[in-house]
């Protein structure tokens, strides 16, 4: 199953350690954090940068 | 000076076994949030556009049974065995 | 010479070294004491073996030395490396959820309670001020706990562990439960009385809660009760264990009315409640989605009344404290080697 991570910034430094612990390498998308406790308008700036990105991800990867 | 290393230990060994779905995956995408509300809601949203900008569905969308534990085996197998692809959200 | 020793021909004092240290993001910010191999060495004289898996979230296998090698950067004594060891192996426990508890957002910390003939061997600090400084072995076992996640675990603050705001129990967070007119805790637990028995927790610092007044025990509980319905705590969604630490003059008087561990505990469970006009909409949502119903108006503290669990400790004082853990974590308890 091929996978791709949307993190938020402040979580990346945790991901990339862990990929690393375990000798993985998966696709990331880095939103600004946080994603939680948002206005509508501040929701929608983060969700954009994660849509862009997961779509370019599947562009690289021939899903799309 | 000559120490005993803190860190020292024996290195992991552990690699990430990639699973793959035997026979006709029923969806395309599945979404796995980290169960925090904003996560759950991020890939509620790319699942939506990516179905209505470029037909990629049906996809279905997990989450862990709490932030605070990892995901359960059983659920992983489960969407790999259903999903070609997975879109995973970990924030806060 | 051992693959796992490093030369370090810069450092020559006491500065030195914490210079050494701060440079390669060892230590918890306060002065070590280097873990040469003589200092080693002397730490291992006398360890009993023991079987411990990988540490996470780095992954790695702590071996006796790395630990013994921590054990002395904390200022551990070679006498308190069998409570240090029970209380990595406690840790280790797949229900402690170690991984969780490192990388988590929320501030807890790896909570030692030692019960038993090893409080008064290694002259543990069950009285007057146990959960503060001023008694090394309290001092230096819970230090070397969170060092040994620092460094083996590789939990280092703002890298691999997350918390928002931290705590000063991260720092060290050890201390022995005094006798009492209950069971300790331990026993509670089923080990034997003579046993020495280590439990963790992962848990936020104590919360204190001051009642002068009540003169009864029934008084006393309604205090634990209204300190213990907080609608910020992990355990009002995630569940999981919490712990009451009577102080002695509480616990004296709940024993003359009557009480018992399991009373109190089946009390607080009906009394305890945070009432939902306490809780914002948004979190109510929230705990919607976890699983979690207000039980009529009120929200109860975790999910079942033997998650709290209690013990006593303190010196003279009309002070008791509650201590909330992460939720998703228990109450592990391992038999001194």
């Amino acid at each position: 199953m091929r996978s791709i991570l949307v993190v938020t910034s402040s979580f990346l430094p945790l991901v990339t350690a862990q990929a690393k612990a375990r000798r993985a390498d998966p696709r990331l998308v880095v939103v600004d954090h946080p994603i939680g406790g948002l206005s509508p308008e501040e929701f929608a700036g983060r969700e954009e940068t994660a849509y862009a990105g997961v779509v370019a991800e599947l562009r690289s990867m021939g899903e799309l | 000076m000559r120490i005993v290393d803190p860190t020292s230990g024996i290195a992991p060994s552990e690699t990430v076994a990639v699973a793959a779905s035997s026979g006709s995956p029923a969806g395309a995408l599945c979404g796995l949030s980290n169960s925090k509300p904003g996560a759950h809601d991020l890939l509620e949203a790319i699942g939506r556009r990516l179905a209505d900008d470029h037909g990629l569905g049906p996809h279905g969308l997990e989450a862990k049974p709490s932030a605070a534990v990892g995901a359960d085996p059983a659920l992983l197998d489960h969407l790999a065995a259903r999903y070609r692809l997975a879109v995973v959200a970990i924030g806060d | 010479m051992n693959t796992d020793t490093l030369d370090l021909p810069e450092v020559d004092d006491a500065w030195a070294w914490m210079a050494a240290c701060e440079e390669r993001g060892w230590g918890d910010g306060l002065p070590t004491i280097p873990p040469t191999e003589e200092r080693v060495a002397t730490m291992l004289a006398g360890a009993p073996s023991v079987d411990l898996g990988p540490l996470p979230p780095r992954g790695v296998t702590p071996t006796l030395r790395s630990i013994a090698a921590n054990a002395v950067m904390a200022g551990c004594r070679p006498a308190d490396l069998p409570v240090l060891l029970a209380a990595i192996a406690a840790v280790q426990d797949e229900a402690y959820n170690l991984h969780g508890t490192l990388a988590t957002t929320h501030p807890c910390a790896p909570m030692v309670l030692v019960s038993g003939p090893v409080r008064e061997t290694l002259g543990l600090n069950s009285g007057g001020n146990c959960l503060g400084p001023g008694t090394r072995g309290n001092a230096v076992i819970g230090r070397a706990l969170s060092l040994v996640l620092l460094h083996v675990g590789g939990a280092r603050p703002g890298v691999l562990d997350r918390s928002t705001q931290g705590s000063p129990a991260k720092y060290t967070f050890c201390f022995a439960e005094a006798d009492s007119p209950f069971d300790p805790l331990a026993v509670q637990r089923g080990f034997a009385p003579g046993e020495s028995v280590v439990s963790v927790m992962a848990a936020e610092p104590p919360h204190n809660v001051n009642d002068h007044g009540s003169t009864t025990g029934a008084e006393i509980l309604l205090t634990v009760a209204g300190t213990m319905a907080q609608p910020g705590s992990n355990n009002v969604y995630v569940r999981g264990p919490h712990l009451l630490l009577l102080g002695p003059e509480h616990a004296a008087t709940l024993h003359r009315d009557g009480w018992t561990p399991a009373s109190i505990r089946a009390h607080l469970w009906e009394h305890a409640r945070i009432p939902v006009a306490h809780v914002s909409e948004g979190n109510r949502r929230q705990f919607v989605e976890w699983g979690v119903e207000p039980d009529g108006d009120a929200y109860t503290v975790s999910d079942a009344p033997e998650n709290l669990h209690l013990a006593v400790a303190g010196g003279a004082g009309k002070h008791s404290a509650w201590i909330p853990s992460f939720g998703g974590t228990a109450l592990v308890s391992r038999v001194v080697p």
